[in-house]
């Protein structure tokens, strides 16, 4: 896979003067075919730029682009499922499954949505779902959509462990099976990690992290010892207990293992270390970095 | 043909997403016409039993017996024609409920409740969506009304009564013609363009509502001046049948017109003084003849029609610049 899924220039968005800014200068670049963690606190902008990206709302700043055009161009080829997991109140569930086929018709996939929505009452109206019935149905719509993209706004925080397992496990399938880019969200790391080959930790309205999991885990390391001089490295955290040193550090060139006890970090400790370290300057690994604008208008 | 096609799926999903309202709104028209073509079909039997009877309404057959029988025949005429009236009116009020169903639930409830994050991420544009919201109404309430006001035509023409409708009434020129047409479409697009502005179901909906309904009594008001009226002057006016009075008024010698209200409240034996102090020498009368009916009709549905094409364009350019 050579193509970015999701390419951001210098994305900002402000809701009015009064609610401040949910994304500024946001550069970052996602190669398609990944599963991505968008990770990060809560009113870090997650929710902001996946409805940038799949063109619901239209950017004060910058520009974002989505599988090589801009996100209303990309409408048919991108699924999204907001927080909320809004559905139509009023219809029932064969209804809203007869509707994602009426509204999609040149994708739409019976046997994909079934898959997800088997299980689901039928004839029962939406608005007697309870909320992990409604979040299989708005996946179900999703998939059934046979995206290239998968906009997934905190998918899984209504279901019980065995029904998370269960369809990360048939998300996973389909990524697997068509190639499907997958952006899910989540201010609760655990529920990703695992399933995801790539990461955005998204702080502020920026960037903070973003590449594949592997290289930036392989990035970082724990460093423990007496306490001395971390130069060249770029410290992210560091704690100190007496004498002895833990820290988290940016690898700038080779650690001296003898005088270190080095272990790679765990993707939740990094995780942590970064968001309460503010001042820890960002990593994009070179595939999450999004080329310039002129790079971008040439290609 | 293209565009048809694309708003196929659409159009299909907000039938099937209000379909409760249009049973109802599909009941009631039926119900309508089925008692406008029993009204008629009454009326006629009525004025058709009263004709056999021989009695005249004006006392001139000379039979005492016949005074009851010619009060039971107006009355009933009368009771009729009220029905009709009635109908008239719902029709009238019609647009205005459309468009506070269009702005709150059929659009602005679709942006609180948030249920366009899913419409707008399906296969289809925004733009699309808010098109098949305003194709499906357009459609069947152009239709509806069409064979209401139609049915009202028909039934109310059907037997000659003692209380005519003349054309110019409110509730018959409303009805007729293409002025009803142009007061649904008005009512659709600003209902869209108030629902993408307002955002809010119950606002929304009542802001519609107002809007439409004062513009409604604006064109109540103000119809009879979207045409220039015919004029007659002289010493004493000819007044013609089946016309409709703008207004009357003095004139003086100089051609200067007065108001009515000038020698208004004079007593009969000082009138001629009065209208010697005035200079009064004639009166005016502007008036529609009822070959004014089709330009007054069609200035007022154009006039509409441009405000309706106003707000939706400015309802598309909205959306446009909300979603990009």
């Amino acid at each position: 896979m050579t193509g970015a899924a999701i390419e951001a220039n210098g994305l900002g968005m402000a809701y009015g003067r009064r609610r401040g800014r949910a994304l500024s200068d946001c550069s970052f670049r996602l190669p398609a075919g990944r599963i991505c963690a968008l990770v990060g606190p809560n009113g870090a902008g997650k929710s902001t730029l996946l409805a940038l990206a799949a063109g619901l709302l239209r950017p004060t700043e910058g520009s974002v682009r989505v599988l090589g055009s801009t996100p209303a161009e990309a409408r048919a080829r991108i699924a999204y499922v907001a927080q909320d997991k809004p559905l139509y109140p009023q219809l029932t569930v064969a209804d809203t499954l007869w509707a994602g086929a009426e509204l999609n018709p040149a994708t739409w996939d019976r046997a994909a949505a079934d898959r997800v929505a088997g299980p689901l009452p039928q004839d029962a109206k939406v608005r007697t779902l309870s909320g992990g019935q409604r979040t299989r149905l708005a996946l179900a719509l999703a998939l059934g959509k046979r995206p290239e993209l998968m906009l997934l706004d905190e998918p899984m925080a209504d279901l019980d462990p065995l029904v998370r397992h269960q369809l990360m496990g048939v998300l996973m399938a389909e990524a697997a099976e068509h190639g499907t880019t997958i952006v899910m969200s989540s201010h609760i790391l655990t529920e990703l990690e695992g399933a995801c080959d790539y990461l955005l930790l998204v702080e502020g309205g920026r960037v903070r992290l973003g590449g594949e999991s592997e290289d930036i885990l392989a990035a970082h390391a724990v460093l423990t010892g007496q306490v001395r001089d971390l130069a060249p490295h770029t410290v992210v955290e560091s704690r100190t207990t007496g004498r002895q040193l833990t820290a988290l550090v940016r690898k700038e060139g080779p650690l001296d293992d003898t005088a270190w006890d080095v272990t790679e970090p765990s993707l939740e400790e990094l995780l942590l270390a970064h968001l309460r370290s503010p001042e820890a300057p960002a990593l994009l690994t070179p595939s999450a970095r999004a080329r310039a604008r002129e790079e971008v208008v040439a290609a | 043909m293209s565009t048809l096609t694309a708003l196929r799926g659409p159009a299909r999903v907000v039938v099937r997403q209000h379909r409760w309202t249009l049973w109802i709104a599909g009941g009631l028209a039926l119900l309508t016409v089925a008692g406008l073509i029993a009204l008629a079909l009454r009326s006629a039997h009525v004025a058709e039993v009263f004709a056999a009877s021989e009695c005249r309404t004006d006392g001139a057959d000379g039979n005492r017996e016949c005074m009851q029988v010619a009060r039971n025949y107006l009355d009933s005429m009368f009771t009729y024609r009220r029905l009709f009236e009635d109908v008239a009116l719902a029709l009238m009020a019609l647009p205005v409920l459309l468009s506070g169903f269009v702005a709150g639930p059929l659009i602005a409830r679709e942006l609180e409740t948030g249920t366009f994050k899913l419409s707008w991420t399906q296969s289809v544009s925004p733009a699309r969506w808010l098109a098949a919201r305003l194709a499906v109404p357009a459609v069947l309430l152009l239709a509806g009304t069409g064979v209401v006001s139609a049915s009202l035509y028909q039934a109310r023409s059907h037997t000659e009564s003692p209380y005519p409708s003349e054309w110019h009434a409110m509730h018959v020129f409303s009805t007729t013609g293409t002025v009803l047409a142009g007061h649904v479409l008005f009512a659709l697009c600003v209902g869209a363009l108030i629902g993408i502005l307002v955002r809010r179901t119950l606002l929304a909906l009542a802001l519609s509502v107002l809007v439409t309904g004062a513009v409604g009594v604006a064109f109540a008001g103000l119809r009879a001046h979207l045409w220039p009226p015919s004029t007659v002057s002289g010493t004493s006016l000819d007044v013609r049948e089946n016309i409709w009075w703008v207004e009357t008024g003095h004139l003086t010698g100089t051609g200067e017109r007065l108001s009515q209200d000038v020698c208004a409240d004079v007593s009969e034996s000082a009138r001629a003084r009065c209208f010697a102090d005035n200079g009064i020498t004639g009166h005016y009368l502007d008036y529609h003849p009822a070959s004014h009916f089709w330009p007054l009709q069609l200035v007022e549905t154009g006039i509409l029609l441009a405000l309706a094409a106003v707000a939706v364009t400015v309802a598309f350019r909205l959306l446009r610049r909300r979603t990009g």
